[in-house]
């Protein structure tokens, strides 16, 4: 009973998301409106961890699977990538990386900015 | 036998085998190097596909099964609210340097892969389509459709995203000796969704904690990016 009552809140979230995304004016996923609104359901308190926690643990750790039938489908398509594979894979892979290095050395300049920041504010009350 | 094919329960079971073959192998070969492209999607994948060959079972008797797994994309997409709920405390503490980190990295994918693309000479609806490749696939099947990509070419790049940066980058770091632990963490969690995750989990706490975070906050900001595209 308590898998069928948690997966009622899950299930609604996403109805109800998917319906506000269908409504929005401009095209917006209905995934990333469920996901915004349940941290917002739980961070305001509207929503329990324990109401949800079993079964969202359950999608969390298997979201694979639900992928794979999309997946399969891939291969039957393959053929639309014809001649452009080999530079599909170089641009993916390349882009990837910039993508890897770009957010690594962005968190580590605003972490360094921020630190100095604060250690000059300190600096100057002590003067 | 046909209708036995036909019954949505068949799919669903051979998507669940090939799901669990996946996860068997990968633990099997914890230390294989190459151990990502033991992906349990991909595993999975494979051996579905390798059944419908053997068997002559068309695709379409198996989406019977598949497409019910498959509506179930919303709601474990969903849940990452969750789990971003349950890192709240490092994230508040974090929060600027994670999101302006998850934000530029979400500017140079997409526009990284359509400079390269152009350059490269890709025809437009496979550029469009590889645009959101650094986001969590539903996510990025949505955004696919939205800028007029293709379904099938947009879950590709995001598995070659997965599982190539799961596998290269642990060398990138041991090669540049880069240290921060937040910064590999949303670094992982923006390029590579939750197959680099799981990789950043293996490399400590922190990592996997702030990847986890960043997939979510990084699917927002290319989401947010893509309004403006």
């Amino acid at each position: 009973m308590k898998i069928v009552k948690q997966l009622v809140i899950i299930l609604s979230i996403c109805v109800v998301s998917d319906g506000i995304a269908k409504a929005l004016p401009f095209s917006f996923p209905g995934s990333v409106v469920a996901l915004v609104l349940l941290a917002i359901l739980l961070v305001s308190g509207l929503i329990k961890e324990k109401q949800i926690q079993e079964t969202a643990d359950f999608l969390l750790v298997n979201i694979g699977l639900v992928f794979i039938p999309w997946s399969v489908g891939v291969l039957y398509e393959l053929k639309v990538l014809k001649g452009q594979l080999l530079v599909f894979f170089f641009v993916v892979i390349l882009s990837l990386f910039l993508t890897f290095l770009s957010t690594y050395y962005t968190v580590y300049f605003v972490q360094k900015l921020i630190a100095k920041r604060k250690k000059e504010k300190k600096h100057g009350r002590s003067l | 036998m046909e209708e036995v094919f036909k019954n949505p329960l068949f799919g669903i079971l051979i998507t669940t085998m090939g799901f669990l073959l996946g996860v068997w192998l990968q633990k099997k070969f914890k230390n294989f190097q190459l151990n990502p492209l033991l992906n349990p999607v991909l595993i999975g994948t494979l051996f579905c596909y390798c059944i419908l060959n053997i068997f002559g079972i068309s695709y379409e008797d198996y989406s019977q099964g598949g497409n019910f797994l498959a509506s179930f994309v919303l709601p474990a997409t969903a849940v990452l609210g969750l789990s971003i709920y349950r890192q709240r405390k490092i994230l508040k503490e974090q929060f600027i340097p994670v999101f302006l980190g998850c934000l530029v990295g979400s500017l140079v994918s997409i526009s990284s892969a359509f400079l390269l693309g152009k350059v490269f000479n890709l025809n437009d609806k496979v550029i469009y389509s590889i645009l959101p490749k650094s986001v969590t696939t539903a996510i990025g099947v949505d955004l696919s459709a939205q800028l007029g990509g293709n379904r099938s070419i947009t879950i590709l790049a995001i598995m070659v995203c997965g599982m190539m940066g799961a596998i290269f980058h642990p060398f990138i770091i041991k090669f540049l000796k880069l240290k921060d632990k937040v910064a590999i963490g949303a670094a992982f969690g923006t390029s590579s969704h939750a197959v680099g995750t799981t990789k950043a989990l293996e490399m400590g706490e922190v990592e996997g904690a702030i990847s986890g975070v960043s997939i979510g906050v990084a699917g927002i900001c290319t989401v947010i990016i893509a309004l403006f595209l």
